[in-house]
């Protein structure tokens, strides 16, 4: 230090910035390279499979196979139909898809907060709104697998033995169910996330929502319904599936179309992923250290 | 690219406050700082921790500006480029090795593949961590923890570097390696702000301190000219003598001696005193008075600690 030693005791020090020029000496690059991304990508899809959490998820993942085993070798008079109606198109969307996400979705930012290792991403060159986007990414991805894994399988044991098991598997039933559920996880997941920023309690306030609304509300034909995800998958599935929508109140000729679900849901996540990334950056993070404590 | 290095300050605080709801995290503090290694001191709690997180744009000041550089320093990502921060916690992936760490540290701060990995390497090299480098971090003990905190915060090669308590942990061999290495950055005209609650860690890379205390700037500057501004405060020496007591009550008949402590537990005193010369000039005649002989003499204001005590009760 140039400047002489002074003592403080009370009000600023009036020599700051005083004979300093205050101009910047370097200019700043404002480009982030595509290689700090994929690392922060890499590092987040990590993080969500390496936890406990992902293990936990991955065996409630295999209780619909289960069930479809057993039910397929165990039970009399097995009827394929009724069982994909029960796992394909209830318990794995309706329960499965959307706890998985506000899961993994919840804690996307709360975990690398809670294990204090946000500051490692957050003292790096890249726009905070980018590693929340990024952190969205990955999470879709991981919770997107994990459903296609639930998904396919259950349609593997439901069909099993059947002449039509590949074809349904591979080509018909198994791309579809595994698209919608991508897209029903691309809007969950921002849904989620940007629930973690806004509420101390998400966790309670998400499985609130997925009761009321996604379990409850879906299957009023009201036009609150449209403000649901699952609703949208449903018309993607009548649209794509051929399936009829009565047993969910959904006239085939009168529901919207599947362009209409699609922009919906991909519309959805993407406006909802970029206000969470808009509170994420706006946002600071505290971390606490030994002195803060 | 470096257009004027020397005229603008590498680190300022304008009139900085920091609240959380209501508590004062930083009071009103202003500060300068141009190139080389500053220690940031003060007792835990005292703020260092809020003021390095306003420094590295992780808290926004509740008023005030930071500036980095000349850059304004909350949401200006672009700024990390020019920066380091060897945070306090101990937190890591730890499901990486050292190396994998660093490599993703050198490429989230926007190295390329392979510098990322040459950049990795080298900072092995420079904290002695390269026999280890392929094991987990979760295996690691604290200093060879803190020796990669450090090297992540070196890793892009930074104008400015923030080491908080980065010494918390490490043997003392690694701790003198650091604090080399601190004093090299140094001189190679980086700035350098260490904050440290034990002084003679920060006396031995500079004598360029900045004492805070409850959010408040108490004092900053050479530590020598510290010592000379606090002269006036009263001098602590601690004495001890198979009499305390009787000694104790000559001390005080002295008009200099403001204060004296006795200490049960290991038969010394502690004087206080505002004329330390005087003071010292009396001693060896008291010491041969017979019945009070002291032992052992020792001024209790050698370090930076005692500097601090003085300027944060001041």
């Amino acid at each position: 230090m140039t400047e002489p030693a002074s003592i403080m005791t009370d009000g600023p020090d009036s020599s700051a910035g005083g004979l300093l020029s205050t101009s910047p000496s370097l200019r700043l690059s404002r480009r982030v390279p595509l290689s700090a991304l994929m690392t922060l990508l890499r590092i987040t899809i990590e993080r969500q499979v390496r936890g406990s959490r992902s293990l936990a998820f991955g065996l409630l993942h295999l209780v619909p196979i289960l069930i479809a085993g057993v039910t397929h070798y165990y039970v009399g008079g097995f009827d394929t139909d009724r069982l994909v109606n029960l796992l394909i198109y209830g318990l794995i969307p309706q329960a499965l898809i959307p706890l998985t996400a506000l899961l993994f979705a919840s804690g996307m930012v709360n975990d690398d907060l809670e294990e204090r290792t946000l500051t490692y991403l957050l003292i790096r060159p890249i726009p905070k709104w980018m590693i929340y986007l990024a952190k969205i990414a990955a999470t879709i991805l991981v919770t997107s697998i994990l459903a296609s894994f639930s998904m396919l399988g259950t349609l593997a044991a439901i069909y099993w033995g059947e002449p039509n098991l590949l074809e349904t598997v591979l080509r018909t039933h198994g791309p579809i169910v595994c698209a919608t559920s991508f897209l029903s996880l691309a809007a969950y997941v921002p849904i989620f996330g940007a629930l973690s920023l806004l509420a101390r309690r998400s966790l309670i306030v998400g499985v609130i929502y997925v009761v009321v609304l996604e379990g409850l509300l879906a299957n009023i034909d009201f036009v609150v319904r449209r403000g649901t995800v699952m609703y949208w998958v449903r018309v993607l599935w009548i649209d794509w599936l051929g399936i009829p929508g009565g047993p969910w109140s959904i006239q085939s000729k009168t529901a919207p179309s599947a362009t209409i679900a699609l922009c919906a849901l991909i519309g959805a996540g993407l406006v909802i992923a970029v206000a969470g990334s808009w509170i994420f950056s706006d946002r600071e993070f505290r971390v606490k250290t030994t002195e803060s404590s | 690219m470096n257009q004027n290095p020397a005229k603008t300050p590498a680190i300022e605080f304008r009139s900085v406050s920091k609240w959380y709801g209501q508590v004062i995290g930083i009071n009103n503090l202003s500060l300068s700082l141009p190139p080389g290694v500053v220690g940031l001191l003060g007792p835990n709690g005292a703020g260092k921790s809020t003021l390095l997180q306003l420094a590295t744009g992780q808290l926004r000041p509740s008023q005030g500006e930071v500036r980095i550089l000349g850059h304004s320093r909350w949401n200006n990502p672009g700024l990390n480029r020019l920066i380091g921060l060897c945070p306090e916690q101990d937190a890591f992936f730890e499901w990486m090795s050292g190396r994998r760490f660093l490599t993703s540290c050198a490429l989230l701060a926007g190295l390329g593949r392979r510098g990322a990995r040459e950049a990795a390497d080298r900072m092995l090299e420079l904290v002695k961590m390269t026999r280890a480098a392929d094991r987990p971090i979760a295996g690691y003990s604290k200093g060879m923890r803190q020796r990669i905190k450090l090297a992540q915060a070196m890793i892009h090669d930074p104008e400015v570097l923030f080491l908080d308590e980065p010494l918390t942990g490490t043997d003392p061999v690694g701790r003198r390696e650091m604090l080399d290495l601190i004093v090299q950055l140094g001189d190679r005209a980086r700035t350098v702000l260490v904050s440290s609650h034990v002084f003679h860690e920060i006396q031995s890379v500079t004598r360029s301190i900045v004492l805070i205390n409850r959010g408040r700037l108490v004092a900053w500057g050479d530590i020598r000219q510290i010592r000379d501004l606090i002269d006036k405060h009263p001098h602590r020496i601690v004495l001890r003598s198979g009499n305390v007591r009787e000694l104790a009550a000559r001390l005080v008949r002295h008009d200099d001696v403001v204060g004296i402590e006795l200490r049960r537990d290991d038969g010394s005193i502690i004087v206080e005193t505002r004329s330390p010369d005087r003071f010292y000039s009396r001693l060896p005649e008291l010491s041969l008075a017979g019945d009070t002989p002291i032992d052992e003499v020792y001024s209790d204001d050698d370090n930076l600690e005692a500097v601090f005590r003085y300027l944060v009760s001041a």
